[in-house]
């Protein structure tokens, strides 16, 4: 509203200046020119709105150009209507026909494309405002989920063992109750942080490797390739983990006998890079494959990093490996 | 005395029975198993009157083992936490041990089976049926050939067949025998692949290459390795449902 004063108080001032007409006059033209003007304006914009959105710029050409000319000319009839006497001032008003088309057109398609590009931006806000709702929403509640997959058997299984534990190694017993006491706690606190370094997270992979490692010492060994670089390096939370205790989960019960589970990161690329890899037997199910829980966590990395392409698996001689991309943190 | 066997891929976890078992005299433990496959031939070997079986074990679990066993010796399950068994065991009013097993429980299902009330082998059978069509058993059948146990993977079997009070179920790798019926089979394997098309037969949809009017109402199936089988008219009539002819 300011700027259409402004812009009435200059025409007036123009008109006055460098044509010489009276401050009155000069007042009733900018007046009914601009009143005009902005009022087609209005007139456009709204009806933009419901245009389609194809080709909508040359229709708001097009339309400026008809509604600049029409505009004028209601505001000439308007003049004509209220100031019949003044025949010098009619004069220079015909004579000025075509400027004022021209500015008329400048300023109406100007404010048209202004409306585009406004509710263009409105609707882009929130689409994006709704699709951060939407990942927050599903992020949180995964995150439960993995938080709540990884309860019920590992609690009851250590639990269980720290029983044993009492009858014949108490000390063992009193140090295994420390270690699920941690990795419950670190647990609970990965809940409320969306973000950790590698570093964190495999401090949270040890303690759970140290529970795991009373039950199944005699045949699970996990050895850890961990480039220094690639220790800063930040990563959501909670998808290491999982990775991990599935591998241990399908490398203990899919094969007899000992098995080594192998994690090693680095940096490629300005990406952390993580391979973990577990042994399967040939002659367990194919299945084991799309059955290895990943679908929850591909979706998860894919909202956070819009990528499909973040975990890839392999088998190789008889090894199964997830490799796992973490982009830089944008 | 009793002979007992213990089966749990958890050292620790046996170590609990062991010790609880140290305290009743008429039962003695001759033997430990890691897994399912070791379990397999020491209750072979043993002849145990009593087996504390574990369910989650490595390859195989403790249902698809004891489906290789006849004759069935006394079960006790031990479980951690799965819903699926524990529904099972409900059902099938079978005695089963929790994680973390506690010394009173322990007595009660060990003074359960010194008391023999109830013929525990009827009901295992029943329980194993149900297992059998648990997400995680329903895509493969466990099978013994000889001393050795073998997996096979519901999609490599070409077909089964009746024989006698066994089932023959035939792979690329050669027949297995198993103590089932073909009605079990008909409904636990999954009915889009796998149809009854006989009596005697049921046929993995997939390895069929050609379908042949044979006698009067009957049809013949050539498989993909050449080999045919009869369909009887109401296989027909179910194979044309299915195959969508």
């Amino acid at each position: 509203m300011g700027a259409a004063l402004l812009w009435s108080g200059f025409h007036a001032w123009l008109l006055n200046h460098y044509f010489e007409l009276s401050w009155t006059l000069a007042a009733w033209d900018s007046f009914i020119f601009n009143l005009c003007i902005l009022s087609t304006v209005i007139l456009l914009g709204s009806l933009l709105t419901y245009l389609p959105k194809t080709g909508i710029f040359q229709v708001t050409i097009g339309l400026g150009l008809i509604l600049a000319v029409a505009s004028q000319w209601i505001a000439a009839q308007a003049l004509l209507q209220i100031i019949p006497s003044e025949t010098a001032y009619l004069q220079f008003l015909s004579a000025s026909t075509p400027i004022r088309w021209v500015i008329g057109f400048i300023i109406i398609t100007g404010g048209g494309v202004g409306v585009i590009y406004y509710t263009r931006w409105k609707e882009l806000l929130e689409v994006s405002s709704r699709e951060e709702d939407t990942a927050t929403m599903v992020r949180e509640a995964e995150l439960q989920k993995l938080q709540l997959q990884l309860q019920p058997h590992f609690l009851f299984n250590s639990l269980n063992s720290i029983n044993a534990l009492i009858l014949v190694q108490p000390d063992q017993a009193r140090q295994m109750v420390q270690q699920l006491s941690d990795f419950l706690r670190l647990t609970l606190k990965r809940a409320d942080e969306p973000w950790v370094s590698l570093a964190q997270e495999l401090e949270y992979l040890e303690t759970y490797l140290a529970i795991e490692k009373v039950r199944f010492g005699h045949r699970l060994v996990v050895v850890l390739h961990i480039d220094e670089q690639s220790r800063m390096w930040p990563l959501p939370t909670l998808v290491l983990q999982p990775l991990l205790e599935n591998a241990i989960k399908f490398g203990l019960y899919g094969t007899t006998g000992q098995i080594s589970i192998e994690v090693s990161s680095r940096i490629v690329n300005n990406e952390l890079l993580i391979s973990i890899s577990n042994p399967f037997d040939s002659d367990m199910l194919p299945d084991t494959g799309s059955g290895f829980g990943l679908n929850g966590l591909k979706r998860r990395l894919y909202l956070l990093y819009a990528r499909n392409d973040l975990i890839q698996t392999t088998t190789l001689e008889n090894r199964f490996l997830v490799n796992l991309t973490i982009p830089a943190r944008s | 005395m009793s002979k007992a066997i213990l089966i749990d891929d958890e050292p620790l976890s046996r170590e609990i029975l062991k010790s609880y078992l140290k305290k009743i005299p008429t039962i003695e433990i001759v033997d430990e198993c890691n897994d399912g496959f070791e379990g397999v031939k020491s209750i072979q070997q043993h002849q145990p009157d009593l087996v504390f079986l574990d369910i989650q074990m490595p390859k195989i679990n403790g249902f698809e083992m004891l489906e290789l066993i006849h004759p069935m010796p006394a079960v006790i399950f031990i479980t951690a936490f799965d819903d699926y068994a524990l529904k099972a065991f409900e059902a099938n009013a079978i005695d089963y041990l929790l994680k973390p097993v506690s010394e009173e429980r322990f007595t009660k299902a060990i003074q359960k089976f010194l008391d023999k009330s109830a013929p525990v082998t009827a009901k295992t059978t029943d329980l194993l049926e149900t297992m059998a069509q648990s997400p995680s058993q329903n895509n493969r059948i466990v099978v013994k050939t000889g001393s050795k146990v073998k997996i096979i993977p519901v999609h490599e079997i070409h077909y089964l067949e009746a024989d006698d009070d066994f089932v023959k179920i035939v792979t690329t790798d050669g027949a297995y025998l198993k103590n089932k019926t073909m009605s079990f089979y008909e409904q636990t394997l999954d009915s889009l692949q796998f149809v009854r098309v006989h009596r005697s037969y049921i046929l993995h949809i997939s390895q069929i290459t050609k379908i042949e009017p044979y006698q009067k109402e009957t049809h013949m199936a050539i498989l993909r390795n050449g080999q045919q089988i009869p369909i009887s008219k109401t296989g027909y009539s179910k194979l044309k449902t299915i195959l969508g002819l």
